[in-house]
């Protein structure tokens, strides 16, 4: 008898990404957008964040914690104590959070890992009310009790702003693409990205727009994960085969690009951007570096746009580390110790090293997230870092989907944009605000016993295996 | 001496209240293997119809106060387990063979909405039980500074005589056999002729019935609630009932007897800052029982089948 295996046909998932991405980018902007709006829009963002940390853990490695909330509330409150006692740039407290959550992870749950689901289940919870406790009782004196700290810096981001260069520099940049694309290897990928990096920044300095110089940074930070990603791929042959052609496509994209940008009106769109820059940020002084190139340390304010942007940016770095991840040796082990922690085991994964690892790595996440609140917020309190907290970004994850990113974002759209743009929202007599917590566990109990899975499962691999005609002649 | 004595009729007091309620919990996760965290606010949903109840007898019946608190607690101890049993029903039934995931988040669902309910009834203010009831209870001085008020002697007697029905109602009549069976192994149950749905259901009867009789006793005890008493108080019987050993009877009442005098005994000792850490005392002791002895101090290890 014949049998034949066919793949299952999977829609491209990447091109959902890029569509998401696009209209993600374009949201603020949407006619239906308002100031209150992008707020919800900045918030939900956060737990977005918030949501893929857990996934790891919850998702991946199929952990029960419902204490999540501590370590957001980790990173939060160490931005703001490093920001406010010690005067740090808000951003640049983010590595220190993650630190600190991911450390105190480990710590934490170190003598708690190898218990059942069900006690770990219970003893997260204790770690979160204990974390919740300690803010409250100002531990420490940091804390700043039940009223919370007010007064975390807005992020700081400094912008480079460049005089034309001289033509030394061009010549340089020439002679490295062309050693670039002669070689393959890690010199070739990345070099070769640089290039299409640095490609985008001659127009700006030919056509001696300094302004256009931040529109270059962004498509600059674009082509450069584009072209690791286009060389970084085993299956496109052609880029096996001719090292340089993804570099050369990068750059002529490019250059046309300007091209177009040049004719259709390049000085206006350098007084656009000027003029955008000072009125959505705090523009400070110039500092001045060497060789004619500046730095224009630019703040926040309290237009939630520029946040949007920002966490958007994480999430983008967070989505593409977290599938990274799950293809990695890592998601692997993760995968078995959820499906059998026994055979795991007898397969000779260290079952305790993986599970601290999941844990580690989605709390030093979460605490990234504390810090994008915190600085959004700029008033942290210990009511937002609760076992409610705890419980909605749990619901996030398992009722959207345990495991799949596109679930992570369901759940969010479903427990935090939903109530918010409901809020105000009368339905025969009741006031759905007021009704939100039986909501959601209503919600709750409804999933589990009708889709226990989520929203959108874990789309895994698969294999269709159908019998052919059986074959009469032995 | 006299202050350590005091506290220790104190802590016996709580400790009878945790105890109750972490019957219920353990006598759940006995037969189902399932943490019920609708349990903490069932109990609370007793406090709150006793107080409804009460309040409205009250007004009507002057000076018959035991009896009216005892006709309030048959009833709210009825209403309470036809209310665990409808948990049961909706929330858990449909997902006995669902795996570990789905049933707690499902429990927690359940906990949210009596939650909800319970907040908007009581339109999220604290409310009181009416302070004329146990006015005239006697109280028995021991010594100067020592004294065990008319309550508390009602709250020990009244727990005591629970617990040791319950322990003889498990240990020596068929029902409660059929219990522990069902406890032990759900199939073998089905084959020795024990319906095990039915037994469930009891569980789920009786559980959240004394839930409800410790509700009514702590809304006389405490003298105000409102509708977050469950959550606290639920999750710190469970930890005593953990601590005792989960699923094992005399291990939730030694369990919740524990809690409550190590909580007291903290709170009198004077250490600073002891009164608003109290609450972080249940959490610490459950991290130290499960990493130091996981199966709680009267569980038995037993092996795991592979």
């Amino acid at each position: 008898m014949e049998q034949s295996l066919k793949n299952i046909r999977q829609a491209p998932s990447w091109l959902w990404y890029v569509l998401l991405f696009a209209g993600a980018l374009v949201l603020p902007f949407m006619p239906f957008m308002d100031r209150s709006t992008t707020s919800v829009a900045v918030l939900a963002s956060i737990y977005v964040i918030l949501g893929l940390s857990l996934n790891l853990i919850v998702g991946y490695a199929g952990l029960f914690q419902l204490g999540h909330a501590a370590f957001f509330g980790l990173g939060a409150y160490t931005a703001a104590i490093l920001s406010i006692n010690h005067d740090i740039s808000v951003l640049l407290t983010i590595p220190l959070a993650a630190l600190v959550a991911g450390g105190a992870a480990l710590v934490i749950s170190k003598p708690v890992i190898h218990l059942r689901g069900d006690y770990l289940c219970i003893v997260t919870i204790a770690f979160g009310e204990i974390f919740r406790i300690a803010l409250v009782n100002n531990v420490f004196g940091i804390t700043g009790g039940s009223n919370g700290l007010i007064g975390t810096g807005r992020p700081e981001v400094l912008l480079p702003w460049v005089e034309p260069v001289p033509l030394v520099t061009l010549l340089a940049i020439g002679g490295f693409y062309v050693f670039a694309s002669r070689h393959d290897g890690p010199v070739a990928r990345w070099g070769g990205a640089v290039l299409i990096a640095a490609g985008y920044y001659l127009p700006p300095l030919l056509t001696g727009q300094p302004p256009l110089f931040l529109l270059s940074i962004v498509m600059g930070v674009v082509a450069v994960v584009v072209a690791a990603w286009l060389r970084a791929r085993p299956t496109a042959s052609w880029a096996e085969h001719r090292p340089g052609l993804p570099v050369l496509v990068g750059v002529a994209v490019v250059v046309v690009g300007f091209a177009v940008v040049m004719l259709a009106g390049g000085e206006g769109v350098a007084t656009a951007i000027e003029t955008g820059i000072q009125e959505n940020f705090k523009v400070g002084d110039p500092i001045e570096l060497v060789a004619g190139l500046t730095i224009v340390p630019v703040r926040f304010s309290r237009d939630a746009r520029p946040y949007y942007y920002l966490v958007l940016f994480f999430i983008v770095i967070t989505i593409l580390g977290a599938r990274r991840l799950q293809n990695s040796r890592l998601g692997r082990a993760w995968l078995y110790v959820r499906e059998d922690e026994l055979a795991a085991e007898a397969m000779g994964i260290n079952t305790t090293r993986v599970k601290l690892a999941a844990f580690a790595i989605g709390s030093a996440w979460a605490g990234v997230a504390g810090v994008l609140y915190a600085s959004r917020f700029t008033v942290i309190s210990p009511e937002s870092f609760d076992f409610l907290q705890s419980v909605i970004i749990f619901c996030i994850v398992v009722l959207g989907g345990s495991g799949s990113i596109p679930g992570v974002m369901v759940g969010t759209l479903g427990m935090v944009v939903l109530p918010e743009l409901l809020r105000d929202v009368e339905i025969a007599n009741f006031n759905i605000i007021e009704w939100r917590d039986g909501l959601m566990g209503g919600a709750m109990v409804l999933m589990m016993v009708l889709r226990p899975a989520g929203i959108i499962p874990e789309r895994r691999q698969g294999v269709v295996i159908s019998a052919v005609a059986a074959d009469t002649s032995e | 001496m006299e202050a350590f004595l005091q506290q220790l009729i104190n802590g016996l007091t709580i400790g009878s209240f945790y105890a109750i309620v972490a019957l219920g919990y353990t006598m759940v996760y006995g037969v189902l293997k399932l943490i019920n965290f609708a349990h903490g606010d069932m109990f609370m949903w007793g406090t709150l119809l006793g107080w409804a109840i009460l309040s409205g007898l009250v007004a009507a019946l002057a000076g018959m106060d035991l009896i009216a608190i005892l006709v309030t607690s048959i009833l709210v101890m009825g209403l309470i387990g036809v209310m665990g049993v409808v948990v049961e029903r909706v929330a858990y039934r449909p997902l006995r063979n669902a795996g570990r995931l789905s049933p707690i988040i499902s429990a927690l669902g359940a906990a949210f909405v009596l939650q909800a309910v319970a907040r908007n009834v009581t339109e999220a203010r604290w409310r009181t039980y009416p302070g004329a009831l146990l006015e005239g209870l006697p109280a028995l001085q021991l010594t100067n500074d020592v004294k065990i008020s008319g309550l508390q002697i009602l709250v020990l007697v009244v727990c005591g005589a629970v617990m040791v029905a319950l322990y003889v109602f498990v240990q020596r009549t068929r029902v409660g056999t059929a219990m522990r069976a069902v406890s032990l192994d759900h199939n073998i149950s089905r084959l020795m002729g024990i319906n095990v749905d039915r037994i469930i259901t009891l569980v789920f009867f009786i559980g959240p019935a004394l839930g409800g009789l410790a509700g009514i006793l702590i809304g006389l005890y405490y003298g105000s609630f409102d509708f977050t008493l469950g959550w606290i108080f639920g999750l710190k019987a469970f930890i005593a009932a953990i601590l005792g050993g989960i699923g094992n009877i005399p291990g939730a009442v030694l369990g919740g007897f524990i809690l409550g005098l190590v909580e007291a005994m903290a709170a009198g000792s004077g250490l600073p800052g002891a009164g608003t850490w109290k609450d972080a005392i249940a959490y610490i002791l459950l991290i130290v029982i499960l990493t130091v002895r996981p199966t709680g101090l009267l569980g038995e290890t037993k092996a795991e089948k592979v």
